[in-house]
């Protein structure tokens, strides 16, 4: 089961990117393929850097304590508990922010961006709780 | 109230080193760390394992700080 896991998680990863792709095709008829390509690529060596790198740790490691036990897990959900304030009062205050200067609209582009970069820092976030 | 332990003195007594027991008690070693140092309070599942690990009462191993 533990050797199938990541080989599943990179499945599922990689088919969430072709049903997220197909969608973008449906909304968007004249989505440029290098867009497409660059995403899927994108995400395909971002999976593999991440398994290598998982793979020689693995392989570099001499003894069988785990990566995570009950007390990680703790601050993980502790982590989250309080990014969750900090990403909805901070969302909202950047809403407010952006209003009172006289933005009326938000691009889709705009959001997008904004939303990777809260995933990017959630995910680094998480590692960095998951070595305390 | 604050709970504390002998887990550090009874592992040196018992020569383990905190590898040894993470391996056995499959806990990360910051967690015997935290334990050790009365920074983190185990679940009761890991308190019951850590008696059994060790041999001992829970008494000789957790003790209760009256205020």
């Amino acid at each position: 089961m533990k050797k199938w896991g990541s080989i599943i998680i990179a499945a599922v990863i990689v088919g969430g990117v072709c049903i997220g792709v197909f969608f973008g095709k449906l909304f968007v008829p004249d989505l440029p393929v290098g867009t497409i390509a660059a995403g899927f690529g994108g995400s395909v060596a971002g999976i593999g850097i991440v398994m290598g790198v998982e793979k020689l740790r693995q392989r570099r490691k001499t003894n069988n304590v785990p990566e995570v036990d009950e007390r990680t897990w703790m601050n993980i959900k502790n982590f989250y508990a309080i990014s969750l304030y900090f990403v909805l009062i901070g969302s909202m205050l950047l809403v407010c922010i952006l209003f009172a200067s006289g933005v009326r609209t938000i691009e889709i582009g705009a959001l997008s961006i904004y939303l990777l970069l809260l995933f990017m820092l959630l995910g680094v976030g998480t590692l960095v709780v998951k070595r305390r | 109230m604050n709970v504390t332990n002998r887990i550090k003195e009874i592992r040196l007594e018992k020569g383990i080193s905190q590898v040894k027991m993470a391996e056995d008690l499959q806990i990360t070693r910051q967690t015997i760390n935290a334990i050790e140092n009365h920074k983190y309070n185990p679940s009761l599942e890991l308190a019951l394992k850590l008696i059994k690990y060790f041999g001992v009462g829970i008494d000789d191993l957790f003790k209760l700080e009256e205020e």
